[in-house]
């Protein structure tokens, strides 16, 4: 076997330092986001096929409702948001709901695998703020979410005739961003659920397909009743998918982006208290680790 | 405890300590320091406590009564969780689809500034042998390989406490030579051990049952 050089103990002595370092100050904010970007991306490396497989997976969803659309003919453009035909309508909320799915359907499953595994014990046992750790936790799914929402309305534009010719691109970048750091928020308190409640997990899940179904995803939201178009108008999630509609038929895109905004620095610092709250109740339950 | 020792300030600190799950109590009344350097392994037999302590030591479970300090920091907290080196279940607790060293990267990049992480990692993964299977995902890894990496994780960032959940168990010979030589090289380390191991408690400087202590 290997044996160690043992002239290390020089070296010993000059990374002895970085616990006290740690203890005065610790790794920055963006440090610990960083850390979490990598270790995803670490882990990803080995997970190429579900990578393919779940293209193919969106891809398939999208013929679905493609097929679905040649068999509605809705003359009114109007009643879907200014949508050419139900595909153009239904493919702009399928894309933006792989964000959503990515953020909180995978933090959920991501984060009770790793109660199971220990490594959600072992990370809160590292000098890092809960907040941080929530953002740290949530922030690679979110940027795969966008990469993949992206991808997918390019190919449902290349293959599928998915109307973009009056787009404003700045606009589609910028509520998609804006909304998969909403989505986020989303996901970071679904997740604080998984964490903190032994049945959180299914209460997620259910929370994500009533947010599908709300957000105006798959039918226009004038055809909620009244009390639910309220709670449909205060969901990010459907500012989010108004915008991007709005910015790809090329409309006026600015006011939903900032109410986007505004939104998402209300839910955002909230959701991460809701996960530190999570830890808290976990530790007092002795259930950070599930295994 | 050796001479040297007697004259060290405590570093971790318990008193009046009590935790419950539920309405099950797991250990109640407990008092104990430790000073830097020293060593204390836990006993008991299996059920009486002896991670639960190690896991409200290191902020992972809370008491319900009494408290604990490290550093003068309450256990739990970013100064203290700075302080600690944690490793409960060593066969558990790695990232299965990461390799060993990105599993003891992540953990350095948590716990300490970036220009530091690579050579920290690189001298746990010497001390401990994790070199020659280090790029192989942890799913690969016997328990013994398991446990050498979450040992080494714990010893990330020259932590002042360490709280050790039967580290050598699935080490092999050679393992726990490494094991104990690292613990070695850091003199000024307190430990706290729990073990059911006759050779472990043989090199600790003391030993508490907690199977006598009141529930």
């Amino acid at each position: 076997m290997t044996r160690p050089s043992w002239g290390m103990s020089a070296r010993l002595a000059a990374v002895r330092g970085a616990g006290s370092e740690a203890a005065a100050g610790g790794v920055s904010a963006p440090g610990v986001v960083s850390a979490f970007i990598r270790r995803d991306l670490a882990e990803g490396r080995l997970f190429r096929v579900s990578v393919v497989l779940d293209l193919g997976y969106g891809l398939v969803n999208l013929l679905i409702f493609w097929f679905i659309s040649r068999v509605l003919h809705h003359p009114d453009p109007v009643a879907l948001d200014g949508a050419a035909t139900f595909f153009d309508f239904v493919a702009v909320g399928l894309a933006f709901m792989l964000v959503v799915q990515a953020t909180c359907t995978q933090a959920i499953s991501r984060i009770q695998e790793h109660q199971r595994t220990g490594t959600l014990e072992a990370t809160t046992a590292l000098p890092v703020s809960g907040h941080v750790v929530a953002v740290g936790w949530g922030v690679y799914p979110m940027l795969l979410g966008i990469v993949r929402s992206a991808l997918y309305l390019g190919l449902a534009q290349m293959l599928l005739g998915l109307t973009v010719g009056h787009a404003d691109w700045l606009g589609v970048t910028v509520v998609l961003v804006l909304g998969a750091v909403a989505a986020l928020g989303l996901g970071i308190a679904l997740a604080a659920l998984a964490v903190g409640y032994a049945h959180g997990a299914a209460a997620g899940r259910l929370a994500v397909v009533g947010v599908g179904f709300l957000s105006g995803t798959y039918f226009p939201v004038a055809s909620l009743p009244v009390p639910w178009r309220w709670i449909s108008a205060a969901l990010p999630t459907r500012m989010a998918i108004d915008g991007l509609r709005t910015a790809l038929t090329g409309g006026a895109w600015g006011a939903i982006a900032l109410l986007l905004a505004a939104a998402t620095a209300v839910c955002l610092p909230c959701s991460t208290w809701l996960f530190t709250r999570a830890l808290a109740r976990s530790r007092r339950k002795g259930t950070l680790a599930r295994g | 405890m050796s001479t040297s020792e007697r004259g060290r300030p405590a570093v971790l600190r318990i008193a009046g300590a009590r935790c419950s799950v539920g309405r099950h109590r797991i250990f109640s009344g407990l008092d104990l320091e430790v000073r830097a350097g020293e060593r204390v392994h836990l006993d008991g037999p299996n059920g009486s406590g002896k991670t639960t302590v190690l896991r409200c030591v290191g902020g992972t479970m809370c008491l319900d009564r009494g408290r604990i300090q490290i550093g003068g920091a309450p256990a739990g907290s970013g100064r203290a969780r700075a302080l600690t080196g944690l490793c409960v279940d060593p066969e558990q607790g790695l990232y299965p689809r990461l390799s060993g060293h990105d599993n003891l990267l992540f953990a350095a990049r948590l716990r300490m500034p970036a220009g530091q992480v690579g050579d920290a990692v690189d001298l746990v993964e010497r001390e401990l042998a994790i070199t020659p299977f280090a790029a192989r995902p942890a799913h690969d890894y016997s328990a013994g390989m398991r446990a050498r990496v979450t040992v080494a994780r714990a010893l990330l960032g020259g932590p002042a406490v360490l709280l050790l959940d039967e580290p050598t168990r699935s080490l092999d010979a050679d393992g726990r030579v490494l094991f104990w030589a690292a613990l070695d090289r850091r003199p000024d380390v307190a430990c706290l051990i729990a073990s059911h191991l006759p050779g472990d408690r043989d090199r600790c400087d003391r030993s508490l049952d907690l199977s006598e202590r009141p529930r």
